[in-house]
C-alpha cells in the first residue's frame, strides 16, 4: 500500500447530486439525466468524453445489477472527483435486467481516469452495500435527498447503521 | 463447509463488488465459511492464499473476464456469471455444496446419509430434481 489521501465521502455525494423526482423510463436519457447533475454540480470537465465513456461501458454488457439497481459506470478524464449521482423511478427504467426486477433505484458512478485505489475501494463500498436490502430500502422510502445523501455517506465509510438487521 | 470464490469483472467496481458482497452473506446465512477475491480495475483485492485453496471443499468462479482457475485444479469449481452472483447468491452457495458434497469421497459419511445408504441415495437424487 502506498500513502494514499483518503477521500472524503462528503464531497462523493452532495444533495445536488440526488435526483428524487421520476427519472425518466427510458435508458438513455435516464443516464444522460443523471449524467446531467454531475454536470450542473460542476463535477464534469468534458461533458462529451463524459457521455462516451458511460455508454462504451454500457454497451459491453448491461449495468442493470438485479434487486431493481441499475449501476452506470465510468471511468474517465472528464472527472476530477470521485462522483455518485443518485436517482430513482418509481415505474421503473427501461432495463434488462437479470432477474427481471424493474430498476428503481438508478446510481452513477463517475471516477476520475488516475483515481487512486483508495478512492476506487471507498466507490465499491457503495457497490457492497446496495446488496442490504434494509439500504435499498433506505434509498426508495428517502423522504429528501438530504436523507439520501445520509444513507450514501454511511455506505461509503463502510457503517452499517443503514439497518443490517443481521439475524 | 469451506468455499473460495472469484468475483471478476471488467471495471471491478460494481458488478464483482456486489457480487462478492452477496456471496459472503449468503455463505454465511448457510453456516459456510468464505473467502472471496474480488478481480477489476483495482487489481486483485483480499486475494485467495495458498492455504485457503488447499483447504477449501470447493471454488466458486463468478467471473465476466478472464480468471487463473489453475489453482483451483484439486477442486470441485462452480463456474458462473458474475451477474449471478448478485441476483442468486443462495442458489449458488446450494449448488458450491451439492459439488463438494458430490465430490466429497467422505460423502456417504456424513451425518445425512450415514443412517441409511438407500436414504442418503434417495436425497441426492432428490436434490438433484430440486
Amino acid at each position: 500500500m502506498t500513502t494514499e489521501l483518503p477521500l472524503d465521502p462528503d464531497s462523493v455525494i452532495t444533495e445536488c447530486l440526488v435526483q428524487l423526482s421520476e427519472l425518466p423510463t427510458e435508458k438513455t436519457a435516464c443516464i444522460e439525466e443523471l449524467l446531467s447533475l454531475a454536470v450542473a454540480a460542476g463535477r464534469v470537465t468534458n461533458l462529451e468524453a463524459a457521455h462516451e465513456s458511460i455508454f462504451a461501458r454500457e454497451a459491453t454488457a448491461t449495468t442493470a445489477m438485479g434487486n431493481g439497481i441499475a449501476m452506470p459506470h465510468a471511468k474517465t478524464a472528464a472527472v476530477e472527483t470521485p462522483t455518485v449521482v443518485f436517482g430513482r423511478s418509481l415505474s421503473g427504467v427501461g432495463y434488462e435486467t437479470p432477474d427481471g426486477e424493474p430498476v428503481e433505484l438508478v446510481v452513477l458512478l463517475l471516477m476520475p481516469a488516475d483515481a487512486i485505489d483508495a478512492h476506487l475501494t471507498v466507490l465499491s463500498q457503495i457497490s457492497r452495500s446496495l446488496v442490504d436490502p434494509a439500504v435499498r430500502d433506505h434509498l426508495r422510502d428517502a423522504p429528501d435527498a438530504s436523507a439520501v445523501v445520509t444513507t450514501l455517506r454511511s455506505a461509503l465509510v463502510g457503517e452499517a447503521d443503514a439497518g443490517s438487521e443481521k439475524t | 463447509m469451506e468455499i473460495v470464490a472469484v468475483t471478476a469483472c471488467p471495471t471491478g467496481i460494481a458488478h464483482s463488488q456486489m457480487g462478492a458482497e452477496a456471496l459472503e452473506r449468503a455463505a454465511t446465512d448457510a453456516g459456510h465459511e468464505i473467502h472471496v477475491e474480488v478481480q477489476g480495475a483495482m487489481g486483485t483485492e483480499n486475494g485467495l492464499t495458498t492455504d485457503q485453496i488447499e483447504t477449501a471443499d470447493v471454488a466458486l468462479v463468478a467471473a465476466d473476464i478472464r480468471v487463473d482457475t489453475d489453482r483451483f485444479a484439486a477442486l470441485p469449481t462452480v463456474n458462473v456469471s458474475v451477474s449471478e452472483a448478485v441476483t442468486d447468491p443462495e442458489g449458488l452457495i446450494d449448488r458450491a455444496a451439492r459439488s463438494a458434497h458430490d465430490a466429497d469421497p467422505r460423502t456417504e459419511t456424513t451425518p445425512e446419509s450415514r443412517t441409511d445408504g438407500s436414504h442418503g441415495l434417495l436425497a441426492r437424487i432428490m436434490r438433484l430434481l430440486r
